[in-house]
C-alpha cells in the first residue's frame, strides 16, 4: 500500500494504535514517539505518535514509516539513532529491551551526510 | 502540446514546463525535499509521476504523484525477499510498462535488482530471474554500486525486454522477465583479465530505439556501441569523431534511429567533460561519424553529466535536455542549447515528457 505524504509536517496530532493492545497481557505501555521532519512528512504529516508497546522495536514497527527505519531483515538502518527517555537505546539493552515505563522515544538521523 | 522536464537532483525533484516552442521554461520545486531523486518519469499512459527516491539514512523508496507533483505517496511494499539475504540499497530507475499492460511498471535498483508492479506501483515484486541469475556471483559493483539503471521494453513485443546493470552487463529477456540471457558479445571490459567476457561489462546507459526496436545503443565504461540485432552483437562506434570512449549519458532521437547523442568524459580516472568544454556529440549516421553539437553550451567547462543526465522528448522537432552535476539544466529545441535553470543541486537525472 501507499502511505500518503505531504511535503512538510503540518500537524502534531497523536495517533493511538490501540489495536496492538491484545499482544500485551500485562496491560498496555503507552509511549510517545517523536519523528524528525523528513520522516513526519512520510507519515502523512504526523511527527508525534502514541503507541502501546513493550519494546522500542515493537513501537517503531507500528509506525507507518517502519520500512524507512528497518531494512528487509528487520535490522535498524545503521544511520538511524533511537533514544528512549534521552538515552541511546544501545545503552538500554537494545531495541528489544523492555520499555519499563519509558515515556518518550525519539528517532534521530545520525549526524552525517552532505 | 506542452513539454515537461523532470530533473532529479541530490536535493529533491524539480519540474520545468514549456509550451511546444520550448523557448521559455518555468521551473518549479523542489518536491520530495530531503530525498535524492535518482530518476523520475511521467507515465505516458495516465500522467502519474514516479520517482526513484533515496535517502542516505532511510534507504530506497519509490514515490508517486497523481497531482503533477504537488503531493506524493510512498510505496510501502518495496523490498527484497528476506530469504535472498540481500537488502535494497538504492532505487535507480522507474520504467512504465508495455502499452498493452497499463498497470505494469518496472523499477531497477541496487544490488542489481529489478522489480515489477502490476497495480500502478502500489506493490512491487522482485524479479526472480534477475535476483537469482546464475551468474550473479560474477557481478561486481561500479562506483555507483551494483545498479540496475537501464530498463528497456520492446514496444512491438511485450515479452522482450532488456536491462543494463553495472557491472554485470546487458541482459535480454524474451519471456517477459522470466529468464535473462547476457547480451554483451563484442563489448569490452578492459578492467577484467578477459577483455571480452560473456558478462561483467560496465554498461553505463542502455537505450532501445522505439521505431526500430532491434536497434540498441549503449554508452559503456569501455566505449560507445550499437547493436542492430537485439544485443546479439555490438559494433564499437567511438573511433570516429568522439574525443573519448568514456562517458555516461546517452540520448536518442525518437523519430530517427540513426541519431544519438553522447557526452564524452576525459576517462575513468578523470570524470569531467572532454577538452575542457561541455561537449555534446551527435551522430546522424548510426555512429559512423560524430559531430560536436554544443552550440550554446559553455566552451570553458569541467563538468560531469551522469548516466541519467541526458534525455530527449517526443515533440516535433525532438528536443534534447541535459543536466549537470553543477546544477544547470540545458534544453536544445530549435536554435541551439539554452540554459533553462542554474544553481540547482547536483542533477542526477533528466527525463523529458
Amino acid at each position: 500500500m501507499y502511505i500518503s505524504g505531504r511535503p512538510r509536517t503540518q500537524h502534531r496530532a497523536a495517533w493511538r494504535l490501540s489495536d496492538a493492545l491484545d499482544d500485551y497481557p500485562d496491560g498496555p505501555l503507552v509511549v510517545t514517539i517523536l519523528l524528525p521532519s523528513l520522516l513526519a512528512a512520510q507519515a502523512g504529516g504526523r511527527g508525534r505518535f502514541e503507541v502501546d508497546a513493550e519494546t522500542a522495536a515493537d513501537a517503531l514497527q507500528l509506525l507507518p514509516v517502519a520500512a524507512l527505519l528497518f531494512d528487509e531483515s528487520k535490522a535498524l538502518r545503521p544511520l538511524v539513532n533511537v533514544y528512549v527517555d534521552g538515552v541511546d537505546v544501545r545503552a538500554r539493552g537494545g531495541l528489544g529491551a523492555p520499555l519499563e515505563g519509558a515515556e518518550m522515544i525519539r528517532v534521530v538521523a545520525a549526524v552525517a551526510g552532505g | 502540446m506542452s513539454a515537461v522536464l523532470l530533473a532529479g537532483t541530490r536535493k529533491g525533484l524539480f519540474l520545468a514546463r514549456a509550451d511546444a516552442s520550448r523557448e521559455r521554461w518555468d521551473v518549479e520545486g523542489p518536491y520530495l525535499t530531503g530525498w535524492e531523486i535518482y530518476h523520475a518519469t511521467i507515465d505516458p499512459r495516465d500522467g502519474v509521476l514516479y520517482a526513484a527516491a533515496n535517502n542516505f539514512v532511510y534507504g530506497a523508496t519509490v514515490q508517486r504523484s497523481t497531482d503533477e507533483g504537488r503531493t506524493w505517496e510512498r510505496s510501502e511494499s518495496l523490498g527484497l525477499p528476506e530469504e535472498s539475504g540481500l537488502t535494497l540499497a538504492r532505487a535507480w530507475h522507474v520504467e512504465p510498462g508495455h502499452e498493452s499492460e497499463p498497470s505494469t511498471l518496472w523499477l531497477g535498483g541496487d544490488p542489481g535488482v529489478l522489480f515489477r508492479s502490476d497495480d500502478g506501483g502500489v506493490n512491487w515484486e522482485a524479479n526472480r530471474g534477475i535476483l537469482e541469475h546464475p551468474s550473479r556471483d560474477r557481478w561486481n559493483p561500479g562506483a555507483g554500486g551494483l545498479c540496475c539503471h537501464s530498463i528497456q521494453l520492446d514496444p512491438r513485443d511485450a515479452s522482450t525486454m532488456y536491462v543494463g546493470i553495472s557491472a554485470a552487463g546487458v541482459f535480454r529477456s524474451e519471456d517477459a522477465g522470466e529468464t535473462w540471457t547476457p547480451a554483451n558479445s563484442g563489448t569490452a571490459a578492459d578492467f577484467l583479465p578477459e577483455p571480452y567476457p560473456e558478462l561483467g561489462q560496465c554498461v553505463h546507459k542502455l537505450l532501445l530505439h522505439p521505431k526500430r526496436p532491434e536497434r540498441l545503443w549503449q554508452q559503456n565504461h569501455c566505449g560507445v556501441y550499437r547493436s542492430d540485432d537485439r544485443g546479439e552483437s555490438w559494433e564499437r562506434l567511438d573511433g570516429n569523431g568522439l574525443p573519448s570512449d568514456f562517458g555516461f549519458a546517452l540520448a536518442l532521437d525518437p523519430t530517427d534511429p540513426d541519431v544519438a547523442y553522447v557526452v564524452p568524459e576525459e576517462g575513468s580516472e578523470n570524470r569531467v567533460t572532454s577538452d575542457g568544454r561541455l561537449g555534446v556529440y551527435r551522430t546522424g549516421d548510426a555512429g559512423r561519424s560524430w559531430q560536436l553539437a554544443s552550440d550554446g553550451l559553455p566552451e570553458r567547462a569541467w563538468v560531469a553529466v551522469l548516466r541519467e543526465g541526458l534525455s530527449s522528448d517526443r515533440l516535433d522537432p525532438p528536443g534534447v535536455y541535459l543536466g549537470t552535476q553543477s546544477g544547470s539544466l540545458f534544453a536544445r529545441a530549435r536554435d541551439g542549447w539554452k540554459e533553462i535553470a542554474s544553481q540547482l543541486p547536483p542533477v542526477l537525472s533528466v527525463e523529458a515528457a
